[in-house]
């Protein structure tokens, strides 16, 4: 234990230190991440690297910091980088199209985009967090970061082992002593079509494990997919004949695993917000109670009166959006596609809420698409290039909010395990979520003038290319709905089932990678199997503090190696 | 075999099912519709199972049965002990009576949450539990002051944790005595 001389005055919370450092490494790990997205199309997350520099900076340097003024420290630098997940997958499809946009527009409707994520999530941390107890891996190891300086010795060294064998295991990946994947399958003998390839991820196994339960369904819904869905399909002749196996199965993944999968997503949690109607009552109840508490009692949570003032200011921003875009579409139907795009922010919001807080995956990409899709809908007869404009540009609005709410519950989670006020997470992070996206939009534009990006260039932005590739499908009228209703009806019947947020687990995993969804269900497996054996207190104080170490190992290396890559470019 | 094993079997059939059925193009609707008819009557089966299992354990031997009260009213004493020697408190107490609760008797009242469920209903539930964890984030807030040496906050925390506690042991109680009347 590292007991502190006797401090006088005030608890630091909130203080400038804190909000400067935040703002810096936000920045830094912004440029990088949003840089390394559009190169490998996938986006790390920050926040354990702002929690150890903020230990370096805080105390190292200025001697006085605390546990929670280190947590506003890296709430503010997450929330500066995490909007970058939202912005890559969408904004490049637009110079990749050569659309025709105004650069303030973007910039004005993915600032909006954040604002709103934060004010729309405040009622949900109630629910997830306080109710649910959802454990939201990644916030549960920055937590363990913080609170290493109380930890104890056991508890510090299983957690240093644990970043310290994870970093190494990542560092041997990056410079290709590991190989990424391990082919099990190909030893085995068994027929490419039954993939069975496992991703080096210690980051993947130590989320797993954090999360439990939920990491035993994840590994159902990808065994589901994986290795029933796709095999019976290549052995029915339900693929194209002339398929090469890797083909055949990436067929299998885009016409059939991925849109049921999404399905099931939203059906699961569409179920889920009906059963849990209840704590949700409470949450806002709870969140009415807090505004009327006494001066005594510190008031808790922001005002329920920021969601209405945010729901009111998002149907604003997207038929300024809608009128910038699609003014043919007449007014009407700016009002409808406003108000529907509310809703499904709103909704999106909660869905990688939850799936984030069970298994530290969002589903972006995923919920983007639904967006898209729906927002087309909308504007079927208006030229395409003005409704892809405006699909993309509500898209990327909706998409900034879920990675920025989604983000808020990480670090509101963070902030219970270290006793943080929930109040004032909420108010820094309002505060600043509007400038990430002004960052990761100014760094895509550089990218673009300086290198450009797409099929063909060094910078491929594959989560771009993606979403182009969805946008030309359902442009040509090529839209799986009788997959997405059958998967949202089984994932709400398996929501309804006794085994909490079931069909959103499973939805989850049939539209992941399997490699990666493998050393996540062995995670959960692990955790079960140690409970089982040792019991869950030996889970708590030995298992969780490694797992947290795997994570935020693997993590720094990432970031490190994000940080190369853009000097490598930028020489 | 009980109804919440045949639940499972029938639910895990008939969801893989329900997915192929659904995987084909065009969808297999007749096939997908018997699924998924079934997949609905395992969960009422699994439903029923989890109820009389959770009604058994309450009817039955009470021996290994977490008590919740007892659990509270043990934190709540501890909490009362430690404030009343608040001219000998240091941080390093604070931080070593907190450890021991965090990992003892909260601990063990979170792992056991979901039995309250069954007891008392969503509802109350949902209350207890939001106010339970208000009580134990308060806790930790106190525990982090005394990691930092602060320790007049570390004491005004623990101060509103016990308040809070006790307010969930109140709620507990009176929870109690009306699913007994």
């Amino acid at each position: 234990m590292s007991q502190s001389t006797l401090k006088k005055g005030p608890y630091r919370e909130i203080t400038w230190e804190a909000l400067v450092l935040g703002f810096f490494v936000g920045i830094l790990l912004n440029a990088s991440i949003t840089y390394a997205g559009l190169l490998i199309g996938f986006t790390i997350v920050g926040s354990e690297i702002a929690a150890i520099i903020g230990w370096g900076v805080l105390r190292g340097i200025f001697r006085r910091s605390t546990i929670v003024e280190n947590n506003i420290n890296q709430t503010v630098a997450s929330a500066i980088n995490n909007s970058g997940a939202g912005i890559i997958f969408t904004i490049p499809v637009l110079y990749l199209r050569g659309a025709d946009f105004q650069f303030l527009h973007v910039i004005l409707a993915t600032m909006c985009g954040a604002t709103l994520g934060v004010a729309f999530i405040v009622p949900v941390r109630k629910q997830m967090i306080d109710i649910d107890r959802l454990r939201f891996p990644s916030g549960t190891a920055v937590g363990a970061i913080l609170r290493s300086p109380g930890a104890g010795v056991r508890k510090a060294i299983l957690l240093a082992a644990g970043v310290g064998f994870s970093a190494l295991v990542s560092i041997c990946v990056h410079t290709g002593l590991i190989p990424e994947t391990v082919d099990i399958g190909a030893l085995l003998g068994i027929p490419a079509y039954f993939r069975n390839v496992w991703a080096v991820s210690l980051l993947s196994l130590g989320a797993g494990f954090i999360s439990g339960r939920a990491g035993l369904a994840v590994l159902i819904g990808g065994i589901l997919a994986y290795w029933i869905i796709t095999p019976l399909a290549v052995n029915f002749g339900w693929v194209p004949a002339g398929l090469s196996a890797a083909g055949a199965v990436d067929y299998a993944y885009v016409h059939m695993n991925r849109p049921i999968g999404i399905g099931m997503l939203i059906g699961g949690a569409l179920m889920g917000i009906i059963l849990a109607f209840p704590s949700i009552k409470e949450a806002f109840a709870s969140l009415r109670r807090s505004g009327m508490k006494s001066a005594a009692r510190r008031p808790e949570e922001l005002s329920i009166k920021y969601l209405y003032v945010a729901a009111v200011a998002s149907i604003l921003v997207l038929c300024a959006v809608g009128f910038t875009a699609a003014r043919p579409l007449g007014l009407t139907r700016i009002i409808l596609i406003a108000l529907t795009g509310t809703v499904w922010l709103w909704l999106a919001g909660i869905i990688v809420a939850q799936c984030t807080g069970m298994t530290d995956w969002s589903p972006i990409s995923g919920m983007a698409l639904i967006a898209v899709t729906i927002i087309l809908f909308f504007a079927y007869d208006i030229d395409h290039r003005s409704a892809v404009l405006l699909a993309v540009l509500i898209g990327a609005t909706i998409c900034v909010a879920m990675s920025l709410g989604a983000d808020m519950m990480q670090d509101l989670k963070t902030g219970t395990l270290v006793g943080a006020i929930p109040r004032r997470q909420q108010g820094v992070q309002l505060m600043v979520s509007w400038m990430g996206p002004v960052i990761t939009v100014v760094v895509v534009h550089i990218i673009w003038q300086a290198y450009g990006f797409g099929p063909g260039t060094n910078i491929p932005a594959p989560q771009a290319q993606a979403l182009d590739a969805a946008i030309s499908g359902v442009v040509g009228g090529n839209v799986p709905a009788d997959k997405y209703l059958t998967g949202a009806l089984i994932g709400a019947v398996l929501s309804a089932s006794p085994i909490s947020g079931l069909g959103v687990m499973v939805g989850l995993s049939m539209y992941l990678p399997l490699l990666y969804i493998l050393p996540f269900g062995l995670g959960g497996v692990l955790n079960f199997a140690s409970g089982r054996i040792r019991g869950n207190r030996w889970v708590e104080n030995n298992g969780i503090p490694v797992a947290a170490g795997l994570i935020v190992g693997d993590a720094i290396v990432g970031v490190v190696f994000a940080l190369i890559t853009v000097l490598k470019g930028l020489g | 075999m009980n109804s919440k094993i045949i639940g499972y079997l029938l639910l895990t059939v008939s969801a893989v099912a329900a997915s192929v059925s659904a995987a084909r193009t065009p969808v297999m609707t007749g096939p997908f519709a018997v699924s998924l008819l079934v997949m609905i009557v395992s969960i009422l089966l699994l439903r029923r199972g989890v109820r009389s299992e959770k009604t058994a354990e309450r009817a039955g031997d009470s021996r290994g049965v977490f008590d919740f009260t007892a659990c509270l009213e043990d934190v709540v004493s501890s909490l009362d002990r430690l404030i009343g020697s608040k001219e000998e408190l240091t941080c390093e107490r604070i931080h070593h009576e907190l450890d021991r609760l965090i990992e003892g008797p909260l601990f063990d009242f979170a792992q056991a949450r979901e039995n309250l469920l069954a007891t008392v209903g969503f509802s109350p539930y949902a209350r207890l539990i939001a106010e339970f964890t208000r009580a134990e984030r308060t806790a930790s807030r106190a525990w982090s002051a005394a990691v930092d040496g602060y320790l007049d906050e570390a004491v005004s925390s623990l101060e509103l944790a016990r308040e809070v506690f006790a307010e969930v042991s109140e709620i507990l109680n009176s929870l109690q005595k009306d699913s007994r009347e």
